[in-house]
């Protein structure tokens, strides 16, 4: 019963997974697609073209967001693995306390909190700026960075970077070519999430880009507002490009059990 | 001349807990000096304070006359290997083995070369590409080794870099060790637990015990004149007896054992190694009563459990004899157990 039942199961789950893509990319080429029809009446390429017009919104976009999302990654995974290192490998007074408060934004409304970074940023001149959207970026990535980067360096051995130095080595030679080596892996998954995050946010995006920095996700919305259908399907495939491309070069340290992937264990 | 290493009353505490207790330890050139002791005794913390890996809560560390308190571990002229082999996982070996050179100042030339005749001389040539995850421990430990004295130091520390080994492996790299030593003219401090590898190894041991050093001597002295009853104990010796001397007579609860005329010990303690009694069937001079227990097998040789009854009449003192002859050791058997006076030690410290 177990035997026969399994095949199904498997085939509802992707279904269930892999349906709204479907549906996206048949959007995204059909015209004139009317309930009850179960398929486009026909097909053309428009959606593409305003999507790939250089001066166009989208190609604005995405940009903008991969610069933001580039920015967010990279500061986050600095920040976040000093703070996951720190956290793994030494004891200090309050660690718990720190622990709660780097964790907290996963915990608190992110929206509460941009409420309340929104009224500093305005005072700082920090609002409706590139600047402000990636300091505003780091409040929801840092968190993952922290959990995944504490993950890995709970594995890490120490001695490791002793032999560095009692061979000679200065202390940016033993981060350089023994640490970041061992613990690239979980930089790569830390740098990858903080990506996707920052390349998804819409909100915080909103608040603090105050509709100036339009972020691929802002412009999406803008069309989904609007009508036109084909536009927004081919927009959303182009949306979902980036993080798939930085997918395919991470995905190596997701599986398995490496110990980037036993961070996440803590969420 | 200045010894390579002088240690110079160290202390170390971790919080309340003082782990060294004022160590003074000199090694000279050309000396393989092992620190020997329990887990916990605090021989690596003293070996991390000489690497520079760890700071001393008091006391000076002088590597040939000159101070190295303020001196950075990683300026300090000494190579170091660990109970781990700890080669970088992202390098092959020769790159390991170059990471010293590499990492200077000032990179030198035919640094190819130079890795081929190290792992020559750790007897593995043509290493260079493999990774460090396709090697034996054994293997792994020799290039440990390599790449640390790519460095050409004159100061070698070794924390118990035998101990994850098997057993067989352990005595064919401490005879390595000790070859490589020699080729290298170093001041060589070795970390073990294994008491058996130290007197191998060692032109001189270390031994401490609670953060002290207890003794400091060649390794034969351990055996036949230990400074105390925890370094008679620790070095093997069963026949531990209280008592006090007067006129070279060592009155211990059972007997009165005769000194050697010209010895002038003092102590509350005598320590007769078990291997130097000897089981006799009648009585002679320097040998006194006792009965078998039981007997057993101690490797290839006999250990035979006695007890001598105490001039109290009342109770009685364990005495272990190691012998090679097979006998008739059946229990209750009444023998006479022999002793040769200059092979008695009185314990200085006998607590």
């Amino acid at each position: 019963m177990k035997l026969t039942l399994r095949p199904i199961f498997l085939g509802l789950f992707i279904f269930w997974l892999f349906f709204p893509f479907v549906s996206i990319i048949l959007w995204s080429i059909g015209t004139g697609w009317r309930f009850p029809a179960m398929l486009p009446e026909s097909y053309s390429l428009r959606g593409y073209k305003i999507a790939f017009d250089p001066s166009g919104d989208i190609i604005k976009g995405i940009i903008t967001s991969t610069i933001i999302a580039i920015l967010v990654g990279t500061i986050a995974t600095v920040i976040g693995s000093a703070a996951g290192r720190a956290i793994a490998m030494y004891t200090f007074r309050f660690k718990k306390a720190f622990q709660f408060l780097v964790l907290a934004p996963l915990i608190v409304p992110g929206l509460a909190v941009t409420m309340g970074i929104q009224v500093l940023f305005i005072k700082y001149g920090l609002s409706d700026s590139l600047q402000g959207v990636v300091l505003a970026h780091l409040i929801p990535t840092i968190p993952y960075v922290v959990m995944i980067m504490s993950g890995t360096f709970a594995n890490f051995d120490k001695s490791y970077e002793e032999q560095g130095s009692v061979l000679g080595a200065s202390r940016l030679i033993v981060l350089r070519k023994i640490t970041l080596p061992i613990v690239i892996p979980g930089l790569a998954v830390s740098f990858l999430f903080a990506f996707v995050i920052s390349w998804s946010e819409y909100i915080l995006t909103l608040l603090v880009g105050g509709g100036t920095v339009k972020t691929l996700p802002l412009v999406l919305f803008s069309y989904l507002r609007g009508s036109d259908l084909p536009l927004v399907g081919a927009a959303s495939i182009v949306f979902m490009i980036p993080p798939l491309i930085l997918l395919r070069f991470t995905s190596k340290y997701l599986v398995g059990r490496t110990s980037s992937v036993t961070g996440l264990g803590t969420i | 001349m200045s010894a390579q290493i002088k240690i110079e009353n160290i202390e170390k505490s971790f919080g309340e807990n003082k782990v060294l207790k004022g160590i003074n330890l000199n090694v000279e050139s050309g000396q393989l000096v092992s620190i020997l002791g329990s887990s916990g005794c605090g021989k690596t913390t003293l070996l991390r304070i000489v690497a520079g890996l760890e700071k001393a809560t008091s006391g000076h560390i002088f590597f040939n006359g000159e101070i190295q308190d303020l001196i950075p571990v990683e300026k300090r002229s000494i190579a170091m290997v660990f109970q781990k082999a700890l080669l970088f996982p992202s390098m092959t070996i020769g790159e390991n083995v170059a990471f010293s050179l590499r990492a200077a100042k000032n990179v030198p030339k035919n640094i190819d070369a130079k890795v081929k005749e190290m792992l020559e001389l750790v007897r593995l040539p043509g290493f260079e590409n493999r990774r460090p995850g396709e090697l034996s421990g054994g293997q792994e430990q020799r290039v440990s080794l390599a790449r640390a004295l790519m460095r050409n130091p004159k100061i070698l520390l070794l924390d118990e870099p035998l101990s994850a080994l098997d057993a067989n492996l352990r005595v064919e790299m401490r005879s390595f060790i000790r070859e490589i030593h020699d080729s290298f003219e170093m001041a060589t401090l070795f970390v073990t637990h294994d008491q058996e590898e130290a007197m191998a190894i060692s032109d001189k041991i270390a031994f401490m015990d609670s953060g002290i050093l207890e003794q400091f001597d060649t390794p034969e002295m351990f055996i036949s004149e230990p400074d105390s009853r925890k370094v008679a104990k620790f070095f093997g010796c069963l026949n531990i007896f209280s008592g006090s001397i007067t006129n070279n007579i060592f009155s211990s609860d059972f007997e009165e054992f005769n000194l050697i005329a010209e010895s002038h010990s003092v102590g509350n303690a005598l320590a007769a190694r078990q291997e130097d009694l000897e089981i006799l069937n009648e009585k002679i001079t320097n040998s006194f009563p006792a009965q078998i227990i039981s007997w057993q097998y101690a490797g290839s040789r006999i250990m035979v459990t006695c007890e001598a009854l105490n001039r109290d009449r009342n109770t009685k003192t364990l005495v272990f004899v190691e012998t090679d002859r097979f006998a008739d050791f059946s229990a209750n058997k009444s023998i006479y157990i022999a002793y040769n006076p200059s092979r008695l030690h009185v314990i200085p410290r006998g607590e």
